[in-house]
């Protein structure tokens, strides 16, 4: 358990990567976690063409689980194939983390950044 | 005192200072006794065979659910049981709103309810149209009395339900139901008044046939029973006149059943008991009512209140700890609820779940009290009978340690 608050997970908590908003052409989504009140807001834009994530920044107000975990997540996801994001897994955010497991009241902190990029890429796809 | 000896989870976590009795308390070895006695020599439907083991199964049900209701100073047929607090508010909206409230009608709530006494309401707007007024609250966070006033002379006749949570399960506040129904009689509004009692049953003695309300609702798992069982107190007048009508058909709660129709059954204890009941929880709820009786309530009160102001006196020393709810001592009672200043709550509970304390951390079901007060989420400890003082020292004892984390 005390393995949890790792230097890792600290410091990206603190000083998070690409925090802010998208201007100008761009999608946007807001995510809540009912279990602990977290708010995460994303921006986003696509390169349509390439169908690459050409880049993402975000906002949230939470633990330092959903905090690092979006942050580790905004850094290895811009430039990426949207249908490899799609794909990304809990297992994948573990390794991003560099935790082998979390206790299950904290995977939905874990995951609330990777729910909200995904279902905001789906949703695109859909149109 | 300390009464936890008789609770088993403490053998296998000794050095366990539970603090999430908000949530849900343990049980003590009577109640899991009662129920394991219960199947293991009269376990067989109820009110429904003719054999031995029918009739002892009948029998426990029943005084059980005498007990429950003596219990809590009502008659047998003024309970009726529910799977918890959330099932006996819903089953106002569907037994009793649905059937006497309609277009504009008011509905009055405050801002410090918990979830299950919102959202029922809401879902009745949708049927029947029907308003959703919440009562605003003092800075110290009670109910304020001069806005409820307001709005009792604003909506008057429209009002047809005061619904209000009796401790809340967030702030702490204890509410003062008494001068909440005076005021409805002096501005001689003629509504029903619900109760949700899941955080004052544990705590208080309640007398429901003094209380000066229709609708009283419970959960077991919150005072020593079992989880999956609960209650909802409702005056015998409603149940007579039929005001409140059943709102779960099936076996058990007719009378007879045509191709085209169905009469209920008469008897009030039966008619809102719908297929088989959980028996073994009734059973175990019975026996925490006991085991609670045995100690009584009014020491129960005093012993909670005592660790309450400790726990308020002993957080308030914590320059980064901001605590909710009112400080006076008087107006609350069985938790203590705040914010640590930097810290995501979600955090500082890690961290003393490190040294072996459990607390509630996030919105406790409270969403638009958070969104009002601006907080993401809140840290909570909430005692019960067994909680003791050195559970208290061990919480302070962990705090100390956020900050060697969270610099």
């Amino acid at each position: 358990m005390s393995d949890l608050f790792t230097q890792i997970i600290l410091d990206e908590a603190k000083n998070p990567a690409h925090y802010g908003a998208l201007t100008g052409n761009h999608l946007k989504t807001a995510k809540y976690n009912p279990s602990c009140g977290d708010m995460i807001q994303i921006t986003l834009r696509i390169d349509d063409q390439k169908q690459v994530l050409e880049d993402l920044k975000w906002t949230g107000q939470g633990c330092s689980i959903s905090m690092a975990a979006m942050s580790l997540l905004s850094q290895e996801i811009i430039g990426k194939p949207i249908t490899r994001i799609l794909q990304l897994t809990h297992r994948e955010m573990l390794g991003l983390l560099d935790l082998e497991s979390i206790a299950p009241g904290r995977l939905k902190c874990m995951m609330i950044g990777l729910t909200a990029v995904q279902n905001l890429l789906s949703e695109n796809q859909k149109k | 005192m300390s009464y936890k000896q008789d609770f088993p989870i403490f053998k296998t976590y000794p050095q366990l200072a539970y603090l999430d009795n908000s949530a849900t308390t343990q049980k003590p070895q009577a109640v899991l006794d009662a129920m394991n006695n219960y199947y293991a020599t009269s376990c067989a439907n109820v009110h429904r065979g003719v054999h031995l083991l029918s009739d002892l199964s009948t029998t426990a049900f029943d005084q059980s659910k005498e007990k429950i209701a003596t219990f809590f100073g009502a008659k047998n047929h003024e309970l009726i049981i529910t799977r918890n607090a959330t099932e006996a508010l819903n089953g106002i909206a569907y037994g009793w709103a649905s059937y006497n409230l309609h277009a504009e009608d008011v509905i009055l709530v405050s801002l410090m309810e918990h979830h299950a006494n919102i959202v029922p309401w809401q879902e009745l707007s949708k049927r029947n149209h029907t308003k959703l007024v919440f009562i605003n609250l003092t800075a110290d966070g009670q109910i304020d009395l001069a806005d409820f006033e307001n709005k009792l002379n604003t909506f008057k006749e429209k009002i047809k339900l005061v619904s209000l949570i009796h401790v809340s399960n967030t702030l702490g506040t204890l509410n003062p139901i008494g001068e909440i129904v005076t005021l409805i009689k002096k501005y001689k509004i003629n509504c029903r008044i619900a109760i949700d009692g899941a955080q004052s049953a544990p705590h208080l003695k309640i007398n429901f046939s003094k209380m000066g309300v229709d609708f009283y609702a419970f959960s077991g798992h919150k005072m020593l029973g079992p989880m999956g069982v609960g209650g909802l107190l409702v005056k015998e007048e409603l149940l007579q006149s039929e005001e409140m009508k059943p709102w779960l058909f099936g076996g058990g709660m007719i009378e007879s059943v045509y191709q085209d129709q169905t009469i209920f059954n008469s008897d009030l204890s039966e008619r809102f008991v719908a297929g088989t009941p959980d028996v073994a929880s009734v059973v175990g709820l019975a026996a925490a009512c006991d085991y609670l009786e045995k100690i009584g309530m009014d020491k129960i009160e005093d012993h909670e209140r005592q660790l309450t102001n400790y726990a308020l006196q002993e957080l308030s020393k914590i320059p980064e700890i901001k605590i909710i709810g009112p400080l006076d001592p008087e107006k609350r009672l069985s938790s203590v609820a705040f914010v640590y200043d930097g810290v995501h709550a979600h955090d500082v509970a890690q961290v003393l779940n490190q040294d072996e304390v459990a607390v509630r951390s996030g919105h406790h079901c409270t969403m638009p009290l958070h969104l009002s007060c601006g907080w993401v989420a809140t840290v909570r400890a909430s005692f019960s009978v067994y909680s003791t003082t050195e559970d208290i020292d061990k919480l302070i004892l962990a705090l100390k340690k956020v900050k060697t984390i969270f610099k």
